[in-house]
């Protein structure tokens, strides 16, 4: 749009007329700032409006002009409430006589004890400080506990979401896996159990710790075996943690039973330890 | 009217800056029949239109620090600051609900009533220089000056395309400028 059309248009009048939407007044700030036709444009528009408004003018009733100018003096006092008045200008010069000097020995004395009160009042404010400057090392040192407390939180997440990871890619590993459970042959925990998926095309094996007794001492392992002609064979080991995880194990072709017994750590040639869990197949 | 304080403008903005009780006398005796024209246009009922004038008061008292001179006249601002207390006052919860608002005859039918109180001007015969404004021309700078209309909302009230809206009022303000040219 040329300026003369921009002129034409009737956009200035709008916006000098208060109804310009936001992009609209943005248009015409940039058009007044770049050309000065623009911007006489909008001068002529605004005293049109002003000479229109003027004729137009309303006599407030004569009582009107107190009552503003004294609410607005009102302001005034309101505000002046919380300035600072200055001190009287002390008056120089004054004739030394006995009194005064009286008047200066009491001053001193009084200074004095002053003094005394101030200095019990620094030694309080002091050990204000002290307490003060505790407090600070008791929040610095709380800081540095969350801080572990962070770092141990962080490495919790980090084992859950690695355990995680190992849960998924078993997951997706099997296919149609048979699920086969295994049950307790260990008296003293009758509820244990484990389950062990099969998958049927891999041969793959999967191992999901269920409800085995969680392994408080260290050294120790769970190991599974699969029963192949009358003979345990080594699945691998595994171990049964707080938070018990579905675990890869490896392909076993083919195998008569499952079971799982407690070895050292590392696993163990040929099963030495407790059976706990079982199943044939 | 009390009779107008010749003042150079910048001399008055100096006072209202200063905070000198003298700068909002002047002002007042200057400036409140415009501004007071303007506000009872906006806001029909006297007691609320005098409190908006207050209100004006005291804002420009308090906001003259805002003023600034470069971006336009004293008048200017004085007249934005006015018009926007009493439209907002109009837009107000207490004011809709108190049935106060204008309707769009208001602005049609009011145009002889609000020029004949008290006039600030002494020009005789003022009432007819305004009504030679073509009426639907003088309604569409009421609606969207004193009633604060969206282009939007007046094209909508007067029943006319919203792309004629920014001619007319180029035609208006035009003929506005040729009327108030000659006869003041």
């Amino acid at each position: 749009m040329s300026v003369q059309d921009f002129i034409a248009s009737g956009l200035i009048e709008v916006y000098v007329l208060g109804a310009a939407n936001e992009t609209e007044q943005r248009e015409v700030e940039l058009m007044v700032s770049r050309h000065p036709e623009v911007k006489a444009a909008l001068e002529q528009a605004r005293e049109d409006l002003e000479s229109f408004v003027s004729v137009q003018g309303t006599e407030p009733r004569p009582e009107m002009r107190d009552r503003i100018l004294q609410a607005v003096e009102n302001q005034d006092n309101a505000e002046e409430k919380g300035r600072i008045i200055p001190l009287n200008n002390g008056r120089t010069g004054f004739a030394f006589s006995r009194t005064a000097a009286a008047a200066v020995i009491v001053l001193l004395l009084g200074s004095v004890a002053f003094n005394l009160y101030l200095f019990s009042d620094i030694r309080k404010a002091h050990d204000e400080v002290n307490l003060v400057s505790a407090q600070v090392k008791n929040l610095r040192d709380s800081v540095k506990t969350t801080a572990e407390q962070k770092q141990a939180l962080q490495a919790r997440f980090d084992t859950m979401s690695a355990s995680f990871r190992n849960s998924m890619d078993a997951m997706r590993a099997l296919e149609n896996p048979a699920t086969i459970v295994m049950k307790s042959v260990k008296n003293d925990v009758p509820q244990a159990q484990a389950v062990v998926y099969w998958c049927s095309n891999t041969r793959l094996v999967c191992i999901d710790p269920k409800t085995l007794p969680v392994q408080t001492e260290t050294g120790k392992d769970y190991q599974l075996w699969a029963i192949v002609d009358g003979k345990p064979v080594s699945v691998g080991v595994f171990s049964n943690g707080t938070d018990s995880e579905l675990k890869m194990m490896r392909v076993v072709p083919q195998a008569e039973a499952f079971a799982v017994t407690l070895e050292k750590k590392g696993g163990v040639a040929s099963p030495e330890g407790p059976m706990y869990v079982m199943a044939k197949i | 009217m009390s009779p107008k304080i010749k003042i150079e403008e910048h001399e008055l903005v100096a006072l209202l800056k200063a905070h000198d009780q003298r700068g909002i006398r002047i002002l007042y005796d200057n400036y409140s029949a415009a501004l007071f024209g303007v506000i009872s246009r906006i806001i029909t009922e006297q007691e609320t239109a005098e409190d908006v004038l207050q209100e004006t008061f005291i804002k420009i008292w308090n906001n003259i620090g805002n003023y600034d001179a470069s971006k336009g006249r004293l008048f200017t601002w004085l007249l934005n600051l006015a018009r926007n207390l009493a439209i907002d006052k109009t837009r107000s919860k207490d004011f809709k609900s108190s049935g106060k608002v204008r309707s769009i005859e208001d602005f049609v039918h009011n145009i002889d009533r609000t020029s004949n109180t008290s006039l600030a001007v002494d020009h005789i015969g003022l009432n007819k220089v305004l009504d030679e404004l073509i009426p639907e021309h003088r309604v569409l700078i009421d609606l969207l000056y004193f009633g604060g209309y969206t282009q939007a909302e007046a094209a909508k009230t007067l029943d006319i395309p919203l792309g004629t809206v920014k001619t007319r009022v180029k035609i208006a303000m035009t003929q506005l400028r040729e009327i108030l040219g000659v006869k003041i």
